[in-house]
């Protein structure tokens, strides 16, 4: 007995423990299970595979934390995963190189094993239920990718599901996973309960099957080994086939931390129904898109259904195709098999080297890529708003839909084209104006040219004319010291001429207010830009200068929503990003 | 754990009341089982009560914009169509549902084109160096008049249809369609329901 007593004190604690719950002996068969032919790195997949399940629930357990499932709140919380939590990167790149690496791993495990025969009898039941955890596998990746509400899940699942429906019997099918007639907010939480609820469950479960139908039979060394050489060399599992499951998970962990690292998980521009989008899936499902592509007209089912049908029940009958007791599979097994999974890779190599040549992909792939970082950076500028707007990308998008911009852009091919709207509101911009209304991308072209006489004071006196007018929109100028400076010389510099006193209060007399150019109060700030896009040609904005009916000036917008038309104010204030 | 054959005791025809318990543990248990299925099972299954809510075409006109907007040199513009929408729980004013292709040809004539494809329901966009419409995912190729038209380099033409024409009509100067969606994959229009 040692002069200390803790350790036997532990001991007998354990021993205590053993008693009760019986972990010893549990732990010691799983420690002592014989590979035969001893440890090899042969048999890492299925190791490696419940490693990586394992960090999928691990790494989504924490991203559920951060998701909402709605389609105003998916791609926002998406975002601020990715942007804003502690390694909300990290964990989201894991998560998503992670289903690459769940369904490389069970190719590679599924290729293994059929070749060391591991579904000849009694293991037969095992095989089929790896071909089923196959399948649920894939079905974690077609629902996980919809999750972000993004353009790339969105347009792909527009397809899985036109499939689905077109399936004979598909519609129900259709129904159940969509929620409803279209994708929209049901499919996202009917998506996220079987991506995060039903699937983990039910794989779970299959994959204790797995596991202890595994440890029932055994490691099935290789057909071509000698048994009793087998026998002699063989290993516990522990310590020897255990250390090459860990080394070989942490290198599958060590390649999803540095793809994460240097490729990233991406998240493409919110989904948007009305947008064009060169959609594709997953890379792991490019085989089943280019079979899309094949067949023509009534024989597309032959793509979508025949063909993957086939193949799973293919998978199914090995261990009926081929009875015999040992050996290396049959021909009868071995050829299809090879031609499956080489067709598989053929087709998804096809697939990329088409796309790799197809201009209008790479355009339009190129055109995703500035989507997404521009809807990135809008929502970073300016937030977004209860109805899961990027606030600033949306006013965009009116800038566009409306037709602001086919006479606010640099390349208009008619006469008249109005003012670039970049930098709108800012000091820069409103310091070119002063010096030079009446330049290209200003006024120059515009029925408003030559109203304006330049500010031909110095630059200082310039720059203070530019904070006081900035101050006047509410906004606090860059140099507040130099507004009064700024309101001196507009009272001293001739712009009193036509422009009436912007410190006038609400209820001043018609006569104040009488003056031709633009009324100054609030310039540039939130109600005076309203009111200027709501009727431009009111003499409080340009009707004074042109008339209020002369056709150059900016139309009215009567069809402008409140909503729009907020829209629009926020994204002008905002700089109008992208109008460039 | 392993039962051992030589062990078991001699098969005794089950007592009366053995036969008795076995069947109520299973009619009890079975009964169990259905309860706790049955509801949940249903709210799953809701939205197969629920087809057919909303079937065929919208009834109301959306309108794409003032007739001006379209220069008559029957050249396609994609137009987003909006629409006030009821997402389950969600109703917003004006979400984009979707893009029509329109054609303008004379001062009242239109062609107006669904932009879902209908061969697997992606965004058909037009193809000016062609003079066709195409789909950027299977390569699904129309002409101008919406009918299938082989791929210009001979690659496979998917699609089952030709694209789903939308019907339009002229109101104060303003061009309106009523937005429908058909069932992809299919050579006939079955409206979305």
């Amino acid at each position: 007995m040692a002069p200390d007593s803790r350790p036997s004190r532990l001991r007998a604690f354990a021993d205590a423990a053993d008693r009760r719950l019986g972990h010893r002996a549990l732990i010691a068969a799983a420690a002592d299970h014989p590979v035969p032919g001893g440890a090899r790195f042969a048999y890492v997949f299925g190791s490696a595979l419940l490693f990586a399940f394992g960090l999928q629930a691990l790494t989504g357990i924490a991203l559920a934390t951060g998701y909402s499932p709605s389609v105003t709140d998916a791609w926002a919380s998406v975002h601020h995963i990715q942007h804003h939590l502690t390694l909300g990167w990290l964990v989201r790149g894991i998560h998503h190189f992670g289903s690459s690496a769940m369904v490389v791993l069970c190719v590679l495990h599924m290729t293994q094993v059929f070749f060391f025969g591991a579904w000849r009898a009694p293991r037969e039941a095992n095989w089929w239920l790896g071909v089923v955890m196959l399948l649920l596998v894939l079905a974690f990746g077609l629902t996980g990718y919809l999750l972000p509400w993004d353009q790339k899940g969105y347009w792909a699942t527009q397809v899985a599901m036109s499939i689905t429906g077109g399936a004979p019997g598909g519609e129900q099918l259709q129904a159940l996973l969509q929620g409803g007639p279209q994708a929209g907010n049901l499919t996202l939480t009917r998506f996220y309960a079987i991506h995060v609820l039903l699937l983990p469950a039910t794989l779970g479960a299959l994959t204790l099957g797995h596991v202890s139908l595994f440890r029932r039979h055994g490691v099935t060394a290789s057909p071509k080994a000698d048994p009793a050489t087998l026998q002699s060399r063989a290993e516990p599992f522990w310590p020897y086939q255990w250390l090459r499951d860990a080394v070989f998970a942490l290198i599958v962990l060590g390649i999803l931390i540095a793809l994460s690292v240097w490729v990233g998980a991406s998240l493409e521009a919110p989904a948007d129904p009305a947008g064009a989008y060169e959609a594709r899936p997953e890379w792991y499902f490019l085989f089943l898109f280019q079979l899309l592509r094949i067949f023509e007209g009534p024989l597309l089912i032959v793509g979508t259904v025949v063909i993957p049908g086939l193949a799973i029940l293919f998978l199914l009958a090995v261990p009926l195709l081929d009875r015999r007791t040992g050996g290396l599979p049959a021909p009868r097994v071995a050829v299809p098999f090879v031609l499956l999974i080489g067709g598989a890779m053929a087709l998804t190599v096809y697939a990329l080297a088409t796309d790799r040549a197809d201009v209008d992909f790479l355009d339009g792939r190129a055109a995703a890529d500035r989507d997404a970082l521009q809807a990135h950076r809008l929502a970073e500028a300016g937030g977004i708003d209860a109805s899961g707007r990027v606030v600033l990308l949306a006013g965009l998008q009116l800038f566009h839909q409306k037709g602001c911009v086919s006479c606010h852009a640099r390349e208009v091919e008619a006469d008249v084209h109005a003012p670039l709207l970049a930098g709108y509101g800012t000091e820069a911009r409103l310091d070119r104006f002063l010096r030079a209304p009446d330049a290209r991308e200003l006024f120059g072209l515009t029925p408003l040219r030559e109203e304006m006489e330049p500010f031909g004071g110095p630059d200082a006196d310039r720059a203070a004319l530019v904070a006081w007018l900035t101050s006047l929109s509410g906004r606090e100028p860059s140099n507040p010291e130099r507004t009064a400076r700024g309101r001196a010389l507009f009272d001293g510099s001739g712009c009193t001429d036509c422009h009436n006193d912007p410190d006038l209060r609400a209820g001043a007399a018609d006569w104040e207010l009488d003056a031709a150019g633009p009324d100054l109060r609030g310039f540039q700030g939130y109600e005076w830009v309203r009111g200027l896009l709501r009727d431009a040609g009111h003499p409080s904005w340009f009707g004074g200068v042109v008339g209020p009916d002369d056709e150059g000036v900016m139309p009215a917008f009567p069809d402008l929503s409140d909503d729009e038309l907020d829209l629009l104010v926020r994204w002008l204030l905002a700089g109008a990003p992208g109008a460039d | 754990m392993k039962a051992d054959p030589s062990h078991t005791p001699p098969a005794d025809p089950p007592s009366p009341r053995r036969r008795m318990s076995r069947r109520a543990a299973i009619g009890v248990s079975g009964l169990l089982g259905l309860a706790a299925v049955a509801a949940p099972a249903a709210l799953f299954l809701d939205p197969l009560r629920r087809r057919g809510d909303k079937a065929g075409a919208a009834e109301t006109w959306t309108g794409l914009g003032a007739v001006s907007r379209f220069p008559e040199d029957g050249r396609p513009r994609a137009v987003i169509v909006t629409e006030d929408q009821t997402d389950a729980w969600l109703s917003r004013p004006g979400v984009a549902v979707g893009h029509a292709l329109v054609r303008r040809t004379g001062p009242a004539e239109f062609t107006v084109h669904s932009g879902v494809c209908p061969h697997l329901g992606c965004s058909v966009a037009f193809d000016p160096a062609g003079d066709r419409f195409r789909c950027p995912c299977h390569r699904s190729s129309f002409a101008l008049d919406g009918e299938l038209t082989p791929n210009p380099d001979g690659a496979p033409n998917p699609a089952p249809r030709g694209l789903d024409p939308l019907e339009w009509r002229l109101r104060d100067g303003r061009l309106e369609v009523r937005w429908v969606r058909y069932l992809p994959g299919l050579p006939d229009r079955i409206p979305v329901s």
